[in-house]
C-alpha cells in the first residue's frame, strides 16, 4: 500500500460526522422484522423449479388433449360439400310421393 | 468463513456497523442532502448488506455497495424534495476542533464542487480507507478508472482548497 501524501493526511483530520445515536437500534429492529424480497434457498429454488415444470407438463397435456379432442369432432363431422344422410332420405321421399309410387316398388335408393 | 458468519450471533453485525458507520454516513451524503436521509441509506444499505453477505467476495466493499446502491435509490425517489431542501444550509459532513472549523467550511465546499464521480472515490479511499480494488468493486469499476478518479479528485481538491485560501 503507497504512503499517505501530506494532503492526504491533512484531509484525514476531519473525522467524518456519526451517525445518530439510535441507529443502532433501527437497525436491529430492522433485522429482526422478517426479510422481503428474501433470496430462495437451494431447497426452495429446486422445489419451485419442480413446481413450475409440473405445471408447464399440466398446461402442455391439456393443450394436447383439447387439439386432440377437437380433431376428432372435425372428423366426425360431414365436410360441408357433402349432403346429409337426412336430406338424401327427404329427397328420396318425395320423389316417391311425387311419382304415385308411395312405396317405392318400381324404384331402389341408391 | 462467510458460510460461519451467516449463521453468526444476534449481534456480530455491530463491530461491522461500530467500525463503518461514520465513513457509510459521510458516503450517504455525497447523493443525499439531509443526514436524516443519509441514516434513512445508511439503515437500509446496512440491513440488506447483513442479510445478503454470503454473496460478498469482499465484505468491506459489499457493505460500501449496499449503502450507496441505497442512496440512490432514495436520491432517485425523493428528488423534488431534494431540491427543496438543497436551498436550506447542509449540515456539517466533518467534525472538527474549532480552530480548524473555518478549514472544515473551505473543505465541505471543495468537495461539493468536485464532480461526483470523484467525490465518491476520494470519500472511499480517505475516510473510507478501501483500497483501489475496494472501490472498483463498491462503484462497478476497474480498479485503474478509481485510482485515476483519485489522481484527479486529490489534484482538483488540492486546487480549490488553495484558491480558496487565496480568497480568504
Amino acid at each position: 500500500m503507497s504512503e499517505r501524501s501530506p494532503f492526504e493526511e491533512e484531509l484525514r483530520q476531519f473525522v467524518p460526522v456519526p451517525a445518530s445515536h439510535d441507529m443502532p437500534g433501527r437497525i436491529e429492529a430492522a433485522l429482526r422484522q422478517p426479510r422481503q424480497n428474501a433470496p430462495m434457498s437451494r431447497a426452495d429454488r429446486l422445489l419451485w423449479s419442480v413446481m413450475s415444470l409440473g405445471a408447464a407438463a399440466a398446461v402442455l397435456i391439456v393443450s394436447l388433449l383439447a387439439l386432440d379432442m377437437a380433431h376428432t369432432t372435425t372428423s366426425i363431422a360431414a365436410p360441408p360439400n357433402q349432403t346429409s344422410v337426412l336430406a338424401q332420405t327427404q329427397d328420396y321421399m318425395a320423389q316417391l310421393a311425387a311419382s304415385g309410387d308411395p312405396f317405392g316398388s318400381s324404384t331402389r335408393m341408391h | 468463513m462467510l458460510e460461519a458468519e451467516t449463521n453468526s450471533p444476534p449481534h456480530a453485525w455491530l463491530p461491522w456497523y461500530n467500525r463503518h458507520q461514520a465513513a457509510l454516513l459521510l458516503l450517504a451524503r455525497q447523493y443525499l442532502a439531509t443526514t436524516e436521509e443519509a441514516q434513512d441509506a445508511l439503515q437500509e444499505g446496512f440491513v440488506k448488506f447483513w442479510q445478503t453477505r454470503a454473496r460478498a467476495r469482499d465484505m468491506a466493499a459489499y457493505l460500501f455497495m449496499c449503502v450507496r446502491s441505497a442512496a440512490l435509490d432514495l436520491r432517485r425517489s425523493r428528488v423534488a424534495r431534494q431540491a427543496r431542501e438543497r436551498a436550506a444550509v447542509a449540515p456539517a459532513l466533518f467534525v472538527a476542533p474549532v480552530e480548524l472549523d473555518d478549514r472544515r467550511q473551505v473543505l465541505e465546499g471543495a468537495l461539493e464542487a468536485l464532480p461526483e464521480e470523484q467525490r465518491e472515490v476520494l470519500v472511499l479511499k480517505v475516510w473510507s480507507e478501501l483500497t483501489f480494488a475496494q472501490i472498483g468493486q463498491t462503484l462497478h469499476i476497474p480498479a485503474n478508472t478509481a485510482a485515476s478518479r483519485y489522481r484527479y479528485a486529490i489534484a482538483r481538491l488540492q486546487v480549490l482548497l488553495a484558491s480558496e485560501v487565496t480568497h480568504e
